[in-house]
């Protein structure tokens, strides 16, 4: 995985440049992968470190959320979370967040093991494997200065697209 | 598929399959044709095979190119390679399984020197993501919604 900080500010300069949107569902996207699976995986890891017993399914288990079926799955669930009228924006903005952050990681070499993108059907799992894993640590800082001005000067411009809260919301307009 | 119908039993599906999911990966990481665990299984039998270890954290250094790695499977025995190892280096593993340790005779080891700052960003970039949430999304009415459209 590519730092969060990078990942972050891949996703916000693609949605400064697309001008679509669900920004923050988008953003969430790309992040969500790294929350959803490593932070527990690491967690749990780390309690097995200190001889706790700890199942292997809490070890391992969380990777599907980490590929492309696992993502559609919580996308799905966490899209039913908001108001019908942007159910579909929101899906397919945290499914297309999702799938920007696994193609970040796709670009990193983990010696040939991979991402298994076809799970749960048999497959052999892929990456890219141009850059060393830690590679985004050199740009993650000048990235996040890009990102700040791009932002500013966006906010500062016409057109800016910010909702109040509860806009959107069929439901509360009523 | 996206309307109000079943809103909260789709969502209970959907993790359910996640679930499943979960479930499944799991155990096909367990039996997976090469891994340690199935090295250990049946030694003579895996002897040779290539095991690629990626990311693991060096838990016990017992002399030059002789340390112990963990991850998700605990203390796994690699001699050769990396000589300036230290317990805590995250390191990734390439070598052939050899049933006589048992343990893993490394070809290559590479030494993620980085990894402290890739972990450091991830964290600055963690509490940045959680402050943005509380201000980018909020709760009403049993919805989640979106303020910054």
């Amino acid at each position: 995985m590519a730092d969060l900080v990078t990942h972050a500010c891949v996703a916000l300069l693609w949605k400064a440049a697309s001008r679509r949107p669900h920004i923050a569902s988008f953003v969430a996207g790309t992040l969500l992968p790294d929350l959803l699976c490593r932070l527990p995986g690491i967690g749990f890891t780390a309690l097995s470190h200190r001889d706790v017993d700890v199942p292997w399914v809490l070890l391992v288990g969380w990777e599907p959320l980490h590929l492309p079926i696992g993502m559609a799955l919580a996308s799905y669930a966490l899209a039913l979370l908001f108001s019908a009228d942007v159910r579909r924006g929101v899906f397919a903005n945290l499914l297309g967040g999702m799938f920007l952050h696994l193609g970040m990681d796709m670009l990193q070499s983990h010696q040939g093991i991979g991402y298994l993108l076809a799970f749960p059907l048999p497959s052999r799992s892929v990456e890219l494997g141009w850059i060393g894993s830690e590679a985004t640590v050199w740009i993650a800082l000048p990235l996040a200065l890009v990102t700040g001005l791009v932002w500013k000067r966006k906010m500062m411009g016409p057109g800016v697209n910010q909702r109040t809260p509860g806009a959107g919301s069929a439901e509360q307009e009523e | 598929m996206f309307s109000d119908r079943h809103r909260w039993l789709k969502i209970a599906l959907s993790l359910l399959a996640l679930g499943g999911l979960g479930a499944h990966y799991a155990q096909r990481a367990a039996t997976r044709p090469v891994g340690w665990r199935i090295c250990l299984s049946a030694p003579a039998t895996h002897h040779g095979r290539t095991l690629v270890l990626p990311l693991y954290t060096v838990t016990a250094v017992r002399g030059p190119g002789d340390f112990e790695i963990s991850k998700s499977v605990r203390d796994i025995p690699v001699l050769g390679g990396a000589q300036d190892l230290s317990v805590g280096d995250t390191v990734s593993v390439r070598g052939a399984f050899d049933a006589g340790g048992p343990h893993v005779a490394a070809d290559a080891v590479e030494v993620h020197r980085l990894r402290w700052a890739k972990k450091a960003l991830s964290a600055i970039g963690l509490i940045l993501a959680l402050i943005a949430a509380s201000w980018a999304f909020s709760w009403r009415n049993g919805r989640l919604v979106e303020r910054l459209g």
